[in-house]
Order: structure tokens, then sequence, then C-alpha cells
């Protein structure tokens, strides 16, 4: 039964992301000065995409064409874990594990870009595993300072114990050290630039440089669930009261639009960053998680 | 009755099976089959006696050798069971492999590997499963001594018989703390039976020095840094069936070492045993798998894989100490589950993936992996297997390797339970921090060594050829990578084993641990809860590929059309596709200060200048301990050998001279002038 | 008694003087009778027989089979002689009486107000000038009959300490010490059949 809950929150999730990125890019455009393409543009795209022929390169094996529906499951199955509703599933709402079943996506996604045997596709995979591997312990660091407090893996319980802890200096500490993980996580500026495939930027749009149509599709999507999860899960673990209250359903798409909009200052307000810099922005982040874990 | 039956049955195997060389000398095709038969069915016996023991209670006997020291006891409790049941699994899907694989080794001394092949697995049994201090320091240093030999299989490359003298050197600075171990404890106790050792009353410096000599021996052998160096060596250097067993089955015997004393032998510690133990498990983790990393031998990749794993195991042991320190007898348990569990998972992924290597080593020729690539069309079972394995090394869920994975880091997050203030909370944050570096670096070693090998095109002509090995081979690894997600989807079957393992030793609770619900692993004790859903995980991935391919096919039929990768225009060949050492340059760059690369570019002109030249790219690996810990260590003895050889003239009158002068002095100093 | 003991310490003094190595020889032939003399006096004092076994043995062996092998032996070297030993030999007679003393010395130290104190001594410096011996000295001959010295000193220590060892262990020395010289002695014929000379110094080409 909770199985079942989780998969409905998990297909509102997947109906939903579309709309938070397409918003991201709203802002952005009015921030720019510009008038910026429609909220819904997104959903537009991806129709398009949906309805395109896929062209495959004849040295791809089967792991090419089975990539896109793992990495979608993987974002799937990470959505549903998160504690928006009081029922987070028994057994399911665990942080480590949400962090594992997406590595299952990117695991699959990386070897897809290995597959074509091009320079582009490996340079990407090469780079998101990079990052990959330095925002890991960031991300364990930030959410180990709710979880040691709360003593407990489990999200419904770390949640709770956020809302019930006062507002302060270390949980604004591990709020901004969340930030900088939830930026590098979702591949946006100053970290990777989800517009554009240039050589110099591409990550994360130079991995999936060989899909096309349909499967291009799945990632695309798959990838705006997972910025979703990530912001949800700063809005429950980092902005957390007034959770579980239905009547307050409208407060969670507040702060989901609040989210929206630092995210979307952040990126206009800052540029790229050269890649071996990564490391320290990252190790910004270990560093305030630790001081929060001292003032806590 | 019917276990002590089975338990002479392994014995009885084994040891035909070490003779049966003899009388099949004249066919070594006859060799392979009946030998590697007789020692499947040796380890089918071994799997039988270990749920034998699970199901009717300990094994005991006394095996009729006469031996110097008294009787060799036997026990086989639930702790020996579990490893005896390791040997068993890996040891008859080695076995089944090694039918194909040995054709490589017909012209090279194959009768002599078979032989030692079962000698191997007969010691192993033994060390797990013998309760008498004599005896295990004996069949420890028989397995050893077999390993040795193994390694030093093809003794005409250089590379191997070094590998092989570097193992033994260590092996055997290892065995000296052992002992020394052993025999601090027997003279206190004064009996050499395990079973008199338990609790004996030993003074707390003394115990301490006994810990650090069990950590020093065992860790030796179980390859922890800085005393890793034989093993990136060793492993490569043995065949590769060897390979698995020494990985996954012989390093585990250093953990059956540690578990003995730590749970039965030593009794609850102070904490800073458990600390010493988490500081060095963590360095372990992470420097194994940064060094797997930048590794492109697919062998010696696997190797510090497994020195990473050494260190995720070890990191339960060590965290399953400090509670045992605190009395936190539930957390221990789970602490304690974990690394045995991982010690099992370890065990089965790791051999997978050395047979797996095997293959294509045996089809490509070749373990470099710049000069692979492509062989998942070539190889289709091997590959399929090989990603199981490396899919469960890096601890996705539903495979193995995941769900250990996460009882470790359960394990690590409870830790302020026992360590108590500011620095238990930030030794046990950095802890799981730095344990999610080592299993985001193991993910992207694996992902490199699956994606170089496997996948884009043959990167050389050996690539092109390579074929399907042999049924068998593909029969075993079939066997272990089915083994990968049954115990990954179900972890309650061998968690409910390992609950009868660790059910005998009082200091520390296995019943925390929930397993009754088919779907569901939790515990919940107060303070300490946590649960997680395997299968539930693996539904809703089902479900989430099942959208996503209601999505896909919503569309109508989809068009696809095939074409070449795109390269910019130009046609694409192996040439452009990413290397090992390409995908691993960013991590070398923001990791130089520990391991220091040197990149080397070879440039080799034609006769004709016009013609261009061939590039070379060659990366040097500087090992951080290898050039601060042993190449001191070398120095100093060469000049201290330096320095004896002017003693030694070879002057016989000096020699006279030395013994003059010693007795002069004897002689004084006896009446103490 | 003290008589032989006198003439053991000047047989030992007067080996560290000579070149020539069949006096040595002989001088060592005097040294043995003189010791099995002392077993034999010990054994009328205490009336055993086994010490006059033991007498009987020593002159047999020490006074019989090994000076005439020896001296069999440096028949056949004509030429070789101790032309330069390591230390010369007034040298070697200084320390030979410095160990003299340092005998004194000790045995007065360990067994204050022994009876036969000049008896140990004197074993004990026999012992000490016989490895004396064979570390100044380059010949093989040399090197035996320094061997010999100390082996006689080893000897008459047993003998003062215990008045008399058991027989069998002294049945032991014998023999060890009959093979040691046999063994000896065909190395040194090896030597000068091979090196031409009995010089060991020689033996150094021998080190790796």
């Amino acid at each position: 039964m909770e199985i079942l809950l989780s998969f409905i929150q998990a297909l509102g999730f997947i109906l939903c992301a579309p709309l938070v990125a397409g918003m991201i890019k709203k802002i952005k455009a009015r921030l720019q000065n510009r008038k910026g393409s429609s909220i819904l543009q997104v959903y537009f795209d991806l129709v398009k995409l949906l309805n395109k022929d896929s062209v495959i390169s004849s040295t791809v094996s089967w792991i090419f064409t089975a990539a896109p529906y793992i990495y979608f499951a993987g974002a799937l199955v990470a959505s549903s874990f998160l504690p928006i509703f009081s029922f987070s599933g028994k057994g399911l709402g665990d942080f480590f594990v949400l962090i594992y079943v997406l590595a299952i996506g990117r695991f699959f996604l990386v070897l897809a870009s290995l597959d074509a045997g091009s320079a582009f596709g490996g340079m990407g995979g090469a780079r998101e595993m990079f990052i990959a591997i330095m925002v890991e312990p960031a991300l364990l660091l930030s959410m180990c300072t709710i979880a040691l407090k709360a003593q407990t893996s489990n999200l419904t319980i770390m949640a709770a114990s956020a809302a019930d802890s006062p507002f302060s200096l270390a949980y604004i500490f591990s709020a901004v050290a969340f930030f900088i993980v939830l930026i590098a996580e979702t591949g946006r500026i100053p970290i990777d630039n989800p517009d554009t495939h240039l050589e110099l930027t591409m990550i994360h749009e130079g991995m999936v440089l060989e899909y096309s149509g349909r499967n291009l599709a799945l990632i695309l999507w798959a990838s705006a669930v997972k910025q979703m999860v990530m912001i949800l899960l700063f809005v429950v673990l980092f902005l957390p009261w007034n959770l579980y209250d239905s009547a307050n359903f409208l407060w969670l798409v507040m702060k989901v639009l609040i989210m929206t909009v630092v995210i979307a200052i952040g990126e206009t307000s800052t540029n790229k960053m050269r890649l071996f810099r990564v490391p320290n922005f990252l190790a910004v982040s270990c560093l305030l998680s630790l001081l929060a874990l001292v003032a806590q | 009755m019917v276990a002590e039956y089975l338990y002479y049955g392994i014995l009885l195997f084994f040891s035909t099976g070490i003779l049966s060389v003899i009388f099949t000398k004249r066919n070594v095709k006859v060799t392979n089959y009946i030998a590697h038969s007789i020692a499947f069915m040796g380890c089918f016996m071994a799997i039988l006696c270990a749920f034998f023991v699970f199901f009717q209670g300990e094994l005991n006997l006394v095996l009729p050798i006469l031996l110097l020291f008294g009787d060799m006891r036997v026990r086989v409790d639930g702790l020996s069971a579990f490893f005896l049941l390791i040997i068993g699994v890996i040891g008859a899907a080695t076995s089944i492999y090694a039918y194909g694989y040995s054709r490589e080794y017909y012209g090279c001394r194959l009768p002599l590997m078979v032989s030692l092949y079962n000698a191997f697995l007969l010691s192993m049994a033994l060390v797990v499963t013998v309760h008498h201090v004599a005896g295990f320091i004996i069949v420890w240093e028989i397995m050893s001594l077999v390993s040795f030999f193994l390694v030093n299989q093809e003794y005409e490359k250089k590379t191997s018989t070094r590998a092989a003298y570097i193992y033994i050197l260590m092996t055997h600075v290892g065995t000296v703390f052992i002992i020394s171990a052993f025999l601090l404890l027997a003279v206190a106790a004064g009996s050499m039976d395990f079973g008199q050792l338990k609790g004996v009353l030993v003074s707390d410096f003394m115990r301490n020095i006994i810990f650090l000599c069990v950590f020093l021996g065992f860790g030796t052998k179980a390859g922890i840094v800085p005393l890793h160096i034989w093993l990136p060596r060793a492993h490569p250097a043995a065949p590769s069936h060897i390979s698995a067993l020494m990985s996954g089955v012989m390093l585990k015997t250093a953990i059956y070492g540690m578990c003995r004393f730590f749970l039965d032998f030593l009794g609850t510690g102070p904490m800073w045993w458990g600390v010493m133990i988490l500081v060095f498990a963590i360095i372990t983790a992470a420097l194994g798998a940064l060094y797997a990393f930048i590794e492109h031998d697919i062998k010696r990749l696997l190797a510090y894989s497994t020195v990473e794993n050494m260190g995720i195991i070890l990191l339960g042991i060590g965290a399953g100490m400090v509670f045992l320190s605190c009395q936190q007898t539930i957390l221990a348990g789970i602490a304690f589950s974990a690394a045995l569990y991982h010690v099992f998972n370890h065990a089965v992924f790791k051999s997978l993936f050395f047979m797996g290597a095997g293959a294509v080593m045996q089809s490509a020729h070749t373990k470099n992996m710049e000069q692979l690539g492509g062989l998942i069309k070539k190889m289709p079972y091997t590959a399929v297997c090989c990603l199981i394995a490396a899919g469960a090394i890096v601890a996705l869920p539903t495979l193995n390797g995941f769900v250990s994975e996460w009882l470790t880091f359960q394990a690590l997050l409870f830790l302020p339970q026992a360590w108590s203030g500011m620095i238990g909370k930030i030794g046990s944050a950095l802890l799981i921090a730095l344990l999610g570096l080592t299993g985001a670096l193991a993910a992207a070693c694996f992902i490199q060594a699956f994606g170089i090998t496997f996948l884009a095109k043959p990167r050389s002509k050996k690539a092109q050829e390579a074929v399907e090995v042999m049924p068998s081979m593909v029969i075993a690894m079939g066997m272990l990578a089915g083994l990968c997600i049954i115990f990954g989807m179900w972890p309650q079957i061998m968690l409910r084993i390992l609950q009868q393992a660790l059910v005998g030793f009082t200091s520390i609770d296995v019943t925390g641990l929930k397993l009754q619900e088919w779907y569901l692993l939790s515990f919940d004790q107060g303070q300490v809860r946590g649960s997680i859903s395997i299968v539930g995980i693996g539904m809703l991935l089902l479900c989430g590929i099942v959208v996503a391919y209601i999505l896909h096919r919503k569309f109508g039929k989809e068009i696809k059309a095939t074409g070449e990768t795109w390269t910019c225009g130009i046609v694409p060949n192996s040439h452009m596709a990413y290397t090992a050492m390409g995908f691993s340059k960013s991590i070398r760059t923001v990791f130089k200060n520990i391991v220091h690369t040197y990149d080397e570019i070879l440039v080799s002109t034609s006769d004709n200048k016009y013609y261009g030249r061939e590039l070379f790219y060659h990366v040097r690996i500087q090992y951080f301990f290898v050039s601060v810990v042993y190449r001191p260590i070398n120095e100093a003895i060469i000049r201290t050998a330096t320095f004896m050889k002017s003693i030694q003239t070879g002057s016989v009158q000096l020699y006279v001279g030395y013994i003059m002068v010693i007795t002069v002095i004897v002689l004084i100093w006896s009446t103490r002038w | 008694m003290n008589l032989l003991i006198i003439i053991l310490l000047i047989t030992s003094l007067l080996l560290t003087r000579v070149a020539l190595l069949k006096t040595a020889v002989n001088i060592i032939l005097i040294q043995s009778f003189m010791v099995a003399l002392a077993c034999g006096i010990e054994g009328m004092e205490a009336g055993e027989l086994h010490m006059y076994i033991a007498a009987i043995l020593t002159a047999i062996i020490k006074v019989g089979i090994i000076p005439y092998a020896l001296l069999n032996m440096v028949e056949k070297l004509q030429y070789e002689k101790e032309d330069h030993p390591i230390l010369t030999v007034d040298a070697s007679s200084i320390v030979a009486c410095i160990a003299i003393v340092l005998a004194y010395g000790l045995i007065d130290q360990a067994l204050p107000g022994a009876d036969s104190r000049d008896a140990l001594a004197t074993a004990v410096a026999m012992t000490l000038i016989g490895l004396l011996l064979i570390m100044t000295r380059r010949q093989a001959i040399m090197q035996i009959v320094g061997l010999i010295t100390m082996e006689n000193g080893i000897y008459l220590v047993g003998l003062s300490v215990t008045k008399g060892l058991p027989l069998i262990i002294e049945m032991g020395i014998f023999f060890d010490v009959l093979v040691a010289v046999v063994v000896l002695v065909i190395l040194t014929r090896r030597l000068k059949l091979s090196g031409m000379s009995t010089d060991i110094s020689r033996l150094k080409k021998l080190k790796g």
C-alpha cells in the first residue's frame, strides 16, 4: 500500500517536474530583461522530442538503449522517497538509499556516454563522474548535520526533527552547504550550464550528445525530475516548517517558488567556473557542514 | 553426526584432489577435469557442512593427526561455518570456471597448478575450522606458501617472481605478528586450545600488545594501507581463478582471524581499539578506491578495489569494536553483521569480476584496458556478468553490495551513541562522507573498467578477434551473478544465516536486526531505528522502467535511423574514444598531492621527418606509501647490509679474533668484574 | 703438579715465539704429554679408574696420533714457515702475558680461594693463547697448533674444576679434536696442492 502511494507521489513529481524547470527558465529570462519562453515550454519540448525519429550510432550496444529507461526509473524511485506527504514509505525513505538510487541512473548514463565511442561523450562522462566524486562527500556531510541530530537516516523522521529544531546558526550553515550541493548535483551554473553543449562547458549535455528523439526526451525529463527532487529535499529538510499539513500544501508550492527564484538569481549573477575550481567550491560546502556540526 | 562425515568428506576430497594428478599424469586434459571435479565436490561438501552446522549446532571433533603439541582439535561453530560457506560457494564457482580457464595452462605445469589449487582450498578450509593455536599457525603458513607458489605459477615472467617474493615477504612479516599474538595469549592461558583462550586474564598492557599484533598481523593479510603493497602485485600475477579465490576468500581468512580475536578471545577492549581500526579502515577504503581508479591494468584495478572493500569491511568491524567498548550490543551486532555480510558479498562479486577479467584475458590476450574495447558485442554473456559484478561493487541498489554498504553506513551513523561528544559526531560525519567519497570513486572506477573494456570500438587487433569463452566459464560466472542479484534483493537470507553464525557470541546481540518480513529489513530499538526494503525499491524501479516504456511507446512506433557516431564530420575510429587514462585524468589532477603521477609524452619520429611523428602518452604513478614507508626501509636494510659486509672480510683470523673478543668479554662479564 | 703447570705455561708462551713449524709441533707434543701427565696425577690422587683411562687416551691421541700426523705433514711442507705473522713475535708474547694476567684476575674474581687456582688460571690462559695463535698466525699448521693448545686448556679446566669429567664426555671431546685435526690436516694438504702454499690468508680470495 505504501509503495503504491509512493508511486503515486512519484507520478505527481513526473508531471510537475517540467513545470519547475520551466519556471526557473522563465524567471531567469525575466532577470536578464528578456521576455522568455512560456512556462510550459519544457512540456512542448518534450512532446516535440517524443514525436521525433531517433538516430542511433552503429557502434552502440544495448546499454545505450537501456540507459534512458534506467535513468528515468532511478529518478522516479528517488522522487517516491521524499516525505512530502505523511506516508513516505516504510523502508523506502532513507537518504542513503536516495543517493544510491540516483547513482544507478548516473552509472548507466555515463556507461552509455562511453558506448558510442566518441570523444565528446567520454569527456562528458568523465567530467560527470569527476563532479559526482566531489559532490558525494559534500552531500553526505550536509545531510549528516540533520541525520546525526535525528539519529536516523529515515527522511521522514529527519524532516520531523528538522521541523522541531529552532532556527539557529547551525541551521543556516547546513542550509547553505546543501544549497551548494544542490547546484552541483542539478548541473547548474556555476558548475555546469544546462542550456548549452559547447565543448568547453559541457558536462551533462556532452554526456547525452549522442541521444536524439525519444531517448533524449526521457533523459531530459528525468533530469528535470531529479532537479525537482533536490529542490524538494532542500525544502523538506531546510525550510521544513508547517510540514504535513494538507492545508499548507499552498505553502509548499510557495517554498518551491522561492527556491526557483533563488536558483535563478544565483544563476544569473554568476558565471561558470573552471572545472578544477569545483573541488574548492564544494570544499566550502564541506566546511560549512562541519561548522554546522560543531555549532549544533 | 552428518556434519562430521561431511567435514571428513571435505578433507578427503581435497586431499584426493592433490594426489589425483599423480595418477592422471599422462593426459593433462584428464587431469584438468578430474582434479577440478574433485575440488568442486569438496566445495559442495563445504557448503553442505556449513548448512548442517547452522541448523544442527556446532561440530566438534579431533583430527587423528599426531601433532607435536597435542591433538589437533577442530570445531566448526557458526563463525567458522560462515567462512566455510564462503569457501564452498566461491570454490565451487572457480572449480567450474577452471575447466575452461585451465586450457591456457595445458603446456604450462597444469598438474602442479591443479594440485596446488586443491591444496589451497584445503588449507583455507582448515584455517577457518582448526581450533588449536599450533594447528592454526601451521595451516595458516601452508595457506601462505601454497598461494605463494600459485602466484609464482608463471615463473618465467620476471614480474610474477618479483610479485611472489614481495608477497611471501609481506605475509611472513604478518605471520610474525600473528604468532606473537597467539603465543602471548596461549602462554597466559597455559593451553593451545582455542576454547581455553577465551577470557584469559592478562594485564591491560599485554592486551593492547596482543591487539596491535592481531591488527598488524591479520591486517597485512587483509591488505590494509600501508601494508597492502603485495596485493596489487600478487593478484595480477596469479591465474585468474586463483586471483578470484585469493581476493574473494583468502583475504577473508584475515577477517576471520580478527573476528575470532575480537569477539572471542580478547573480550571488550578500550574504545581506541575501534577508533584505530576505523581510522585505518577509512584510509584503506579511500586510497584503495583512488588507486583503483587511476589504474589501467584490469587485474591490478581489481586488486586495488579489493583493498578498498577490505577497508569497508574493517569499517564495520571498527564500528562494532567501538560499540562493544560501550556495551551497545545491538549496534555492535548491526556493525558486525554489516562487516560479515560485506565479506560474503565481496567474495561473490569480486570473484565474479576476476573471472570476467580472466575470460577477457583468455579471449583477447591482454589485461591492459587501453587495448580492449567493444567486447560487449563479441562476448555478450561475459559482459552481462561483469556489468552485474560492477554494479554490485559500486553498491547499486538491488544488487548485493548495496545492502552491506547501507548497513555499514547505518553503523557509522550511530557511532555518536557510543562515542559521545563533538568528536564522535564529527568523526561519524567524516567517516560517512569519506565512505561516500570511496563509493563515488569506486563507481567511477568501475564505469571506467567496464566502459573502456567492453564498450565503444575495439582498440586493438587482439580485441577485435576476441570471441566468447567456453560455456563452463560462462556458467560459473552466471552462478555468481545470480547470487549477486538474489542476495541483493533478499538480504534476509544471508543475514539470517549470519545471525546463526554470530548468535554464539555473547558480547554482541544480533537479534536487533528484524528479518521476519520478506520484503523488509529493519531495526528499531529505542533510539536506534532504520529500515530498508530492497524489494520495494526493486519494484519501484521496475515501475519506473514501465512508465518510461509507456512514455516511449505512446507516440506510435519509433522510427530509428542508424548512422555513425557524430565526430564533427570525420569518420570515427577507435582512437577517438575516451581512454582509461583520460577518464581518470581530472581525478589525478585533483588528488595530485596523494598520488604523484608523472605524465610523459614519448615521441618517436620516423626517418622521414616530413612523414610525421608518433606520440605515446604514458603515465607513471608514484605510490605514496612506497616512497614514504617502504623505500626508506629498503634503503636502511641495504645500508646496514653494506656496513655488515665490511665486517665480513673473509679472513679466518679476523673471525677468530671476533670469537676471542667475545670470549674475553663474556668471561669478564660473567665474573662481574 | 705445580711443576707441570709451570711447564705448560712455558710451552704456551714458547708457542708464541716459534717460527719453525716442526718446533711448534714438538712443543705441542710436550704440552699434550704434560696434560696427560696431569690427568694421570689427578687420577692417582683421586684413585679413580676412569681418570687413568682418560690419561691414556690423551697420551695416545694427543701425544701419539696428532703430532705424528702433523709431523708427517710438516715433512712435506719443507719450505713453509711462519715468516710474517700478523702480530710480531714480541707483540704476541706480550699479549700472551697479558692473557695470563687476565686469567689470574678472572679466576680470583670468579672463584676466590680455590684450591687449584694456578691450574685454572693456566687453563684459561692457554685457551686464550690458543685463540691468539689462531688469530695471528698465517700458517695452517700453526692454526692447528693453536686449536690444540686451546683444547688442552679447556681440558685442563675440566680437570681442575671437576676432578675429572665423566668418561663419556671426555671421549666425546677426544673424538671431536681428532676429527677436527684430521679434517684440518686434509684441508691443509689440499691447500698446499692447489694453492702452492699453506698460508691461509690466501683463502680471502675465496670470498664472494
